[in-house]
């Protein structure tokens, strides 16, 4: 688990210090909260290398045991055979991930991208849509020369979730329950879909769904060092895919868990989103802002504001649930029945429970307030909500199926 | 409850079902299970009755019975996969190891048979397996589909005896609940289904090539690709449902870098390059784009666009509906 978790660390930081020495920008404000972020990523990295390990046994029947880890096995090597014979790029990485990685190679910086954009009425903001996380990625695996296709990077991550979960998982749910959690997690269609292609969505979602297992297990064990790894993984997230509200989530999350338990290890929860969120969300807003000068792409006004509010009341509200609830079908599907499934006995007392539960329930909301909100400032808004609301929630499966497989469990 | 003359009746009902459940018998599910598996068989029958043009009554009723019958044991099956799960989750019976491995192996292996069943018909032609042997995809899909699900949930099954994973401990008081827990576990469940039953589309997918993805369009910037300078600046149409790919630059561009990409919705009189090129488009609803010789002019953008002037503009390369102009603008 240590390794697996300073692999993930390691790519970040990585990724924060090759556009900081790219940049070469003298923009104090922006060159503070950009070290802040590598120094909170290096001293978590640190803390995690001191992890002793776990030596817990359990006593596994073999068959049952191998047939599981053939069976996810199995689904990996599917998906890294679908991403060997990959033909092409898919849309995404054509237009964004790959584009700025053959930009990059003709030594144009981030902040200069947009200049791209002069000629152009309708992509002004696309070139920073995205932090670079996968473009540096893409970026160094064309500078290996690799005439393998890229979408393999993309497809190990889950391989990587599966790890992840199962080594996380294990001492909670018992080996059996690690492996069927993880199994269920890359073989749902979403994921699974997703791993072959060039997009940021499965990366994201792995540094969410570790982020919240460890912080779970830090909740569960009072481990410092899993609260800082997890609150980590998690805010790096937003080094993939910024303009989710996943930060937001969190920081809710803890704060009401806080607030109504008054328990500490939330309060540290709170406070660490606060200033690892904190720096990462300054630094790329402050990149985007005062050195590329990103216009605006979003125009939520107090009209449009106004305009949501009467909406609630002449139906525009009933007629947006449907499409929402459509767009998200199935994820929703366990979502809710993985809130709304009473806690046994033992198990209703456990505060990383509630903690999830609460987490799968805020990320609910924030989204269907998102997407309702901006179906009154935007055109694009039910394409945006057909097309990626099911891809940007794909953590809430392994975390639905945690809580299902947790209420079956000992 | 009163349209069924009553609560009593209501709960003479549920407690004759609950009875029956708790009495499901192992043989039951086996042989409901083992005739679901032989389906197939009907339809293959079915198809030897047409193909020899036999005419015993009572084969061809069977025959002509096989689309129902398939439907009807595909249902059976599933409820007693589900009621047989729903009893194990209440502790009501014991895993029985024997026909657990039977379920799951005999489950795995009609899903790969399908699989492979189906693969064989991509590989020839639409009707190939229906025409040869009289099995129909749909009933494929949905056999090898229900053969995964149902050999998951059986091996499911069998993991609360020795893991940590204990249905046991889920009382009874919790039967709401256990629902809720139980119908998330099985759309999960479902889900993973999907991906194994669709495992040809996604193959499908990851072998487009950036042609399938891109349609024509793509043959355009292939085109400009191969027939201008890098260093040029290439003009082209604003992005809409008509262009949808080499109106979209961040797309385009990826093909021509390090060209310079000029979208039409900017270019005026007073916003142009010196020298550009440009695809010339035949459609047969309108051309792109609009130039009118006399005026020595060029409508890049419909109707409300501006006529840019030019001072020259020569063809470096045609085909039959496409050519690609060289346009100054103006003096450097």
């Amino acid at each position: 688990m240590k390794q697996l978790i300073l692999i993930l660390i390691g790519l970040v930081i990585f990724t924060d210090i090759f556009l900081l020495v790219s940049e070469r920008s003298n923009n104090i404000s922006w060159l503070f909260w950009q070290i802040i972020t590598v120094f909170s990523g290096l001293w978590t990295a640190n803390k995690v290398f001191r992890l002793k390990k776990n030596n817990e046994t359990e006593d596994l029947v073999w068959w049952k045991w191998g047939m599981l880890v053939t069976l996810a096995t199995t689904i990996c090597v599917a998906s890294l055979s679908l991403a060997f014979n990959k033909k092409s790029l898919d849309w995404d990485s054509v237009a964004l991930y790959a584009s700025r990685a053959n930009f990059l190679k003709s030594e144009i910086k981030f902040s200069q991208m947009l200049e791209f954009s002069k000629y152009d009425d309708l992509n002004s903001y696309y070139y920073l849509l995205y932090p670079p996380y996968t473009t540096i990625l893409h970026y160094v695996w064309d500078m290996t020369n690799t005439s393998l296709p890229p979408a393999i990077f993309y497809s190990s991550f889950l391989m990587i979730i599966m790890l992840g979960i199962y080594l996380i998982e294990k001492s909670d749910l018992g080996g059996y329950g690690a492996l069927i959690l993880g199994i269920v997690t890359i073989s749902s269609n979403q994921i699974f879909g997703l791993s072959f292609f060039e997009y940021t969505n499965l990366p994201y979602t792995v540094y969410v769904v570790l982020g919240i297992l460890l912080i779970k297990k830090y909740i569960q064990s009072g481990y410092v060092v899993y609260a800082w790894a997890g609150v980590y993984l998690f805010c790096s997230s937003q080094a993939i895919r910024f303009s989710e509200p996943a930060l937001g989530v969190l920081l809710c999350t803890s704060a009401l868990c806080f607030w109504i338990t008054k328990s500490k290890p939330y309060l540290l929860i709170t406070f660490l989103t606060i200033f690892m969120g904190g720096s990462r969300f300054l630094s790329w807003s402050i990149f985007t802002d005062q050195i590329a000068h990103l216009p605006n792409f979003t125009n939520i006004t107090t009209v449009s504001l106004l305009e949501a509010i009467v909406g609630g009341f002449i139906g525009s509200l009933a007629n947006y649930s449907a499409i929402f609830v459509k767009a998200f079908y199935p994820t929703i599907v366990a979502t809710v029945a993985a809130i709304l499934s009473p806690l046994t006995g033992k198990v209703a007392n456990n505060s990383e429970i509630i903690f999830i539960k609460m987490f799968l329930t805020i990320t609910v909301v924030f989204y269907f307030c998102g997407f309702y909100l901006l179906s009154f400032s935007t055109f694009w808004w039910r394409s945006a909500l057909s097309e990626s609301l099911m891809r940007s929630t794909i953590y809430l499966i392994p975390l639905s199926g945690y809580i299902l497989i947790k209420n079956v469990s000992r | 409850m009163n349209c069924f003359g009553g609560g009593k009746f209501m709960k003479k009902l549920i407690n004759k079902i609950k009875k029956s459940i708790g009495n499901m018998n192992v043989r039951v599910v086996v042989i409901s299970w083992t005739l679901f598996l032989l389906t197939p068989m009907l339809d293959i029958f079915r198809y030897q009755l047409i193909v020899d043009n036999r005419n015993f009554w009572i084969l061809n009723i069977i025959g002509g019975l096989s689309g129902k019958l398939f439907e009807v044991l595909l249902v059976i099956a599933v409820t007693i996969a589900f009621i047989w799960q729903y009893n194990s989750y209440h502790n009501k019976v014991k895993a029985n190891k024997g026909v657990v491995t039977y379920i799951s192996l005999s489950g795995g292996l009609i899903f790969l048979l399908s699989n492979y069943l189906i693969k064989i018909e991509n590989y020839n032609y639409p009707n190939f397996l229906y025409s040869h042997f009289g099995l129909r995809v749909d009933r494929l899909i949905v056999y090898g589909f229900t053969g995964a699900v149902v050999a998951l949930l059986a091996i499911l099954g069998t993991l609360p005896v020795r893991s940590k994973i204990n249905i046991k401990k889920y009382k009874l008081k919790y039967k709401l609940g256990g629902l809720f827990t139980y119908f998330g576990l099985a759309s999960l469940l479902m889900n993973s289904g999907l991906t194994f039953s669709g495992y040809s589309n996604f193959r499908y997918l990851a072998n487009l090539t950036y042609y399938d993805k891109f349609g024509s369009e793509f043959l355009l910037i292939k085109i400009l690709k191969d027939r201008t300078p890098s260093s040029s600046t290439i003009i082209v149409p604003k992005q809409s449902v008509d262009w949808q790919v080499l109106g979209n630059q961040p797309v385009t561009r990826y093909f021509l870098y390090p060209r310079t990409l000029f979208g039409s919705g900017v270019i005026s009189n007073r916003n142009k390059p010196w020298d550009a090129y440009f695809i010339y488009v035949q459609r047969p609803n309108y051309d792109w784009p609009e130039i009118n010789d006399n005026k020595k002019c060029i409508k890049f953008y419909n109707d409300i666009g501006e006529c840019v002037d030019y001072l020259t503009l020569d063809i470096l390369w045609h085909s039959d509906n496409q050519k690609i102009y060289k346009v100054t603008f103006s003096k450097p």
